[in-house]
């Protein structure tokens, strides 16, 4: 379960793209999914998917390992893929067999749906594997600061994120050992049929939730007692400073929106 | 039919260099207490998912009752393994989560094919065995305190009625007197009913009263098989394996020193418990063989003195 798990691990290589403000890299990731939704023409995706390709190179982790982070949406992208394939009509028509018509429309709006997603997962996977969680958070944290006109808490929504990402493991481990120990009563959920497989998930899921919030008492506990209150004022780890690099990078992608939407 | 691990190993497959588990080779006879010690990261939880296949080794081969656990093959009923092996993990009460505790002791029975009524039977018998009253039934587990909810979880995997039981820290964060009344039941369980108990710990001055059997591990090794008799012998041992030598050991090693004696068996089929009891014995034992040897050497006066001071 998990090796699997790749989104949300940090792979350090030292590259450039590693030491962007992670507010530069975020936003530039907002104009990416702008950009990936306004692709229209053959040539766009081309130039969209060489630009980012050549951007994820120059982070010195593996292509492969950005495309692998697809892969746990390889059902759902097929599925999207069958969708568009079956159900969009437009240009001309293919194949006409009982109820099943495809149209070469359909089929292109299949494949660059597809491609879209592609594109997409990919590339926001660069975020996740470059940047540290805690400087995602306090990026994410000063991005969201105008917030606050609206009386919304940029902080407390750092926290809560910083808080789930860091609890992810914890809970899969917990999950794991449930699963054992379930097991070992005679409740493997590999071995079961179907019908069965669904009535021991109550035996997995009550542990499991009950697990989670003992540990959120706890840690409530905790950070209360070292004297944590919200939307007090306090230093931060990481001193974000914006340089060249991130202005940079994000007009790589200012650029790339302007050819994409004008050309 | 005992159970047989063979050239054991295990790897997990985050990281398949590492070997949790390296050549273990050890034998456990029918009805007996063993108690698998060593400090943490030895490997102590790894090994012991091996007994009911829900960890299968890389390389060797387990023989537990009738079943063979080899890598890869399937193994041909492992839910009949699972029911002759009940496995208690560290934390058990964790697990719980039916409505009532009547349904969570009645989910493993359940589970291997027994029926409503064979499982309620099960249960009650199960819950009076660890202790606890049949008002209990009715309740919910989250409403019980911590040692109780520990209990039930235990009493959930005995409602099985396993052959063998492997308990991983059974007694961690239990109080003094209800861990020392825990090993006591399981001591009762083992002697009794003749059910194998195998119970893996950090703590070995507190298993030793009960084991017939001892194996130490360190780094994904054996470092140690055999009695506690042979364990005191080796003592020395404990502490290449990171552990520290029990009190009861210190005592009698120092006695030994004092009056050149030896810690000995009464009869060789005699258990060296290491209880209060046992380890006063042997030190009067001891104490007297050194007073008649000296005798020619320390005065009569001086003698009944110690006597006396004893």
């Amino acid at each position: 379960m998990q090796q699997k798990f790749i989104f949300g691990r940090v792979i350090e290589t030292g590259s450039w793209v590693h030491q962007l403000d992670p507010r530069s890299k975020m936003t530039a990731m907002a104009l990416f999914a702008v950009i990936v939704v306004m692709l229209q023409s053959l040539t766009d995706f081309i130039v969209v998917t060489a630009t980012s390709q050549i951007v994820l190179y120059s982070t010195r982790i593996k292509l492969t390992t950005y495309w692998r982070a697809v892969r746990p949406l390889k059902y759902l992208m097929l599925f999207i893929f069958l969708f568009q394939i079956f159900l969009e009509s437009g240009g001309e028509l293919l194949v006409s067999w009982g109820p099943i018509q495809i149209y070469s429309g359909g089929i292109l709006t299949a494949v660059f749906t597809v491609w879209r997603m592609f594109l997409f997962v990919s590339f926001t996977a660069l975020l996740t594997f470059t940047t540290a969680p805690a400087k995602l958070t306090q990026g994410l944290e000063d991005i969201l600061k105008p917030l606050s006109i609206f009386r919304i808490s940029a902080q407390k929504i750092a926290l809560m994120l910083t808080i789930a990402l860091r609890f992810i493991p914890t809970i899969l481990e917990e999950t794991q050992r449930i699963v054992k120990a379930q097991a070992s009563r005679g409740a493997d959920l590999k071995e079961l049929p179907w019908k069965d497989k669904a009535k021991t998930m109550i035996a997995l899921l009550v542990p499991v939730t009950v697990c989670a919030f003992r540990r959120a008492e706890d840690l409530v506990n905790s950070m209360e007692s070292r004297g944590y209150q919200l939307d007090a004022p306090r230093s931060k780890y990481f001193i974000l400073t914006w340089q060249k690099q991130d202005t940079l990078f994000l007009s790589i992608f200012v650029l790339l929106g302007i050819l994409v939407f004008f050309i | 039919m005992p159970i047989v691990f063979s050239e054991v190993s295990h790897a997990y497959p985050t990281d398949p260099s590492y070997l949790a588990l390296d050549r273990i080779q050890f034998q456990i006879q029918e009805g007996q207490f063993v108690g698998i010690i060593g400090p943490t990261g030895s490997g102590k939880s790894t090994l012991l998912q091996h007994f009911n296949a829900i960890l299968r080794p890389t390389s060797g081969r387990v023989q537990i009752l009738d079943f063979q656990i080899t890598p890869g093959e399937k193994i041909h009923d492992v839910k009949k393994l699972r029911q002759r092996i009940g496995l208690v993990f560290q934390f058990p009460e964790q697990q719980l989560f039916a409505e009532t505790v009547e349904q969570d002791l009645c989910f493993g029975p359940l589970n291997f094919g027994a029926t409503t009524d064979e499982a309620k039977a099960l249960a009650v018998s199960a819950l009076e065995l660890v202790g606890l009253g049949t008002d209990l039934l009715d309740r919910s587990p989250f409403q019980l305190s911590g040692g109780q909810m520990r209990k039930v979880a235990i009493a959930s995997v005995l409602a099985m009625n396993p052959d063998v039981l492997v308990l991983d820290e059974p007694t961690a964060t239990l109080d003094p007197k209800s861990r020392a009344d825990f090993l006591e039941l399981l001591h009762k369980l083992c002697k009794q009913q003749n059910k194998t108990v195998i119970v893996v710990t950090h703590r070995l001055d507190e298993v030793l009263p009960y084991t017939d059997h001892l194996l130490v591990m360190h780094e994904g090794r054996i470092g140690f098989e055999g009695s506690n008799m042979e364990l005191f012998q080796q003592a020395e041992m404990l502490k290449k394996c990171k552990m520290a030598i029990p009190k009861p050991f210190q005592i009698l090693r120092t006695c030994e020193l004092i009056t050149h004696q030896a810690v000995a068996l009464s009869t060789p089929n005699e258990r060296a418990t290491f209880s209060i009891e046992w380890v006063a014995h042997q030190i009067d034992r001891m104490m007297t063989a050194w007073y008649t040897s000296v005798e020619g050497e320390v005065s009569h006066a001086a003698k009944v003195h110690l006597r006396q001071s004893d």
